[in-house]
């Protein structure tokens, strides 16, 4: 038992009581007593012990790497750039992508001039997009493969690292999306809000609208293809622009 | 001709100051309330799933919702008492007339709603902690550990059932029969025979959002507490 715990256990237990030594010393006072004073000094104590509870959060919750949580401002900056992401795929401009969400540079090598584009599973995480883009190299049977993985934010923690385990695996002339067993996660979560409002307020005139709908988590695949190499896209994986 | 003279809001500002010390009682039953609400909140406010085929992700969340439903409850009584006849015989210890005593009456309502406000946030955190200290449990803050908008959303709502308990008692002062209506009405509310226009009250507050809500809820609390100001205001002489 930490000192902090047992302090904390103490004035809880304080608390607890207070409302019993309130009457049992009170009526032993024979006076009034929950004088002005006093109540200041309880009201005034409580919010101080509600501050010292607030900063031990904030201090033990800094400390935590294990997963690392973003402000409102930064889930909001993270949306901006996935619509401006997919807006650059839309228009194809491969140059523009924003390289902070380069995860991974590979390469696939084809034996034959053709590649299949396969999911594992039916059910396969949705949110994978492949875009092509064409080059002019008849001599080459070399695919050049850059993928972009957007962060997935819930409630405000990364968990980015828990989606790009989403493997891709590339063999016999055949990229497949493997389906990797789901992960279950569990959390606790301090929400200074009143979650009754959250889910009947419609979300979209507050900010926080953001943080409630969190961040997909979409990956892109960015496929830099020979000209004379076909596509067969089985696991209708392809993102047409 | 007076040795002193005193204008109009320095008189209501002396009875603010008075009241704030001779109600503040009622703040310590708001502790007691909010202690008691931590049993209720131990295990968590609520839970979320969410799920996308690669992740399932169980979210156990400490939210203001349990903290701030007792205190709108606490400021309802509070705020009906305080206009209740042993309260106002109290206003006689000072100078007042009627439209001092309401006005002033209704700041401290708003002191104490404000100060209710930091104590339901305080609850929280002082939970949240106890419960990462002893279940040795990860919190993980909604994004941040202090939410403005919900702070003062929270206060709105505080205020709202202050003034409506306020409204409630002023009309029980001016009538009992109105006053008997109010609670008649209210109670067809409670048992749901009114639901429609209890979701179009809902839906004229809320729908359009926070901000749009507490400036709806701060023009209902100014109109509660303002009206009783106006239908109770004569001119008497009680006796003590």
């Amino acid at each position: 038992m930490t000192p902090l715990l047992f302090m904390v256990l103490i004035l809880m237990s304080f608390l607890l009581f207070s409302p019993y030594f309130a009457v049992s010393i009170g009526k032993k006072l024979k006076k009034n007593f929950w004088t002005v004073k006093r109540i200041s000094i309880i009201i005034t104590g409580y919010i101080g012990l509600g501050l010292i509870a607030y900063m031990y959060l904030a201090l033990s919750l800094t400390g935590n790497n294990e997963y690392k949580t973003l402000s409102s401002e930064e889930i909001e900056r993270i949306m901006i750039d996935e619509n401006q992401f997919s807006s650059s795929l839309s228009q194809k401009q491969g140059d523009q992508f924003d390289e902070r969400y380069l995860v991974d540079e590979w390469s696939m090598k084809l034996s034959s001039d053709e590649v299949t584009l396969l999911r594992e599973s039916e059910d396969t995480y949705g949110r994978i997009y492949v875009l092509i883009d064409w080059r002019d190299d008849a001599g080459s049977n070399e695919i050049y493969v850059k993928t972009y993985q957007i962060p997935h934010v819930n409630r405000g923690i990364d968990l980015t690292k828990e989606v790009t385990n989403n493997q891709f695996e590339f063999a016999d002339d055949t990229l497949i999306v493997k389906k990797p067993p789901e992960k279950q996660l569990i959390f606790n979560s301090i929400n200074p809000k009143i979650e009754m409002l959250e889910w009947s307020v419609p979300r979209l005139h507050s900010k926080d609208y953001v943080v409630e709908n969190s961040v997909t988590g979409s990956t892109y695949l960015y496929l830099n293809v020979p000209n004379h190499v076909t596509i067969i896209d089985e696991g209708k994986l392809r993102f047409y622009p | 001709m007076s040795l002193t003279h005193k204008t109009f809001p320095q008189v209501v500002l002396t009875q603010v100051k008075w009241k704030v010390m001779a109600y503040s009682q009622a703040l310590i039953t708001l502790l007691i309330l909010q202690i008691v609400m931590y049993y209720f909140n131990y295990s968590g406010s609520g839970m979320s799933t969410r799920g996308n085929g690669l992740l399932s992700l169980q979210t156990h969340f400490y939210s203001l919702d349990g903290f701030v439903i007792s205190t709108c409850l606490w400021s309802f009584v509070t705020a009906y008492l305080i206009q209740t006849k042993d309260y106002r015989k109290t206003n006689l210890s000072i100078v007042s007339n009627r439209v001092t005593g309401n006005i002033a009456n209704a700041l401290v309502l708003v002191f104490y709603s404000f100060i209710a406000t930091i104590i339901v946030h305080m609850s929280l955190y002082i939970l949240v902690a106890f419960i990462q200290l002893v279940k040795g449990i990860t919190m993980f803050p909604d994004v941040s550990l202090f939410n403005f908008l919900h702070f003062l959303v929270s206060f709105c709502l505080i205020l709202l059932a202050a003034s409506s308990g306020y409204f409630l008692s002023s009309l029980f002062n001016l009538s009992k029969i109105l006053g008997g209506l109010f609670v008649i009405f209210f109670g067809l509310f409670l048992f749901r025979v009114f639901d429609e226009q209890l979701l179009t009250i809902m839906r004229f507050y809320f729908e359009a959002g926070y901000l749009l809500f507490i400036v709806k809820a701060l023009i209902t609390a100014s109109l509660f507490f303002t009206l009783p100001v106006v239908f109770l205001n004569r001119k008497e002489v009680v006796r003590g």
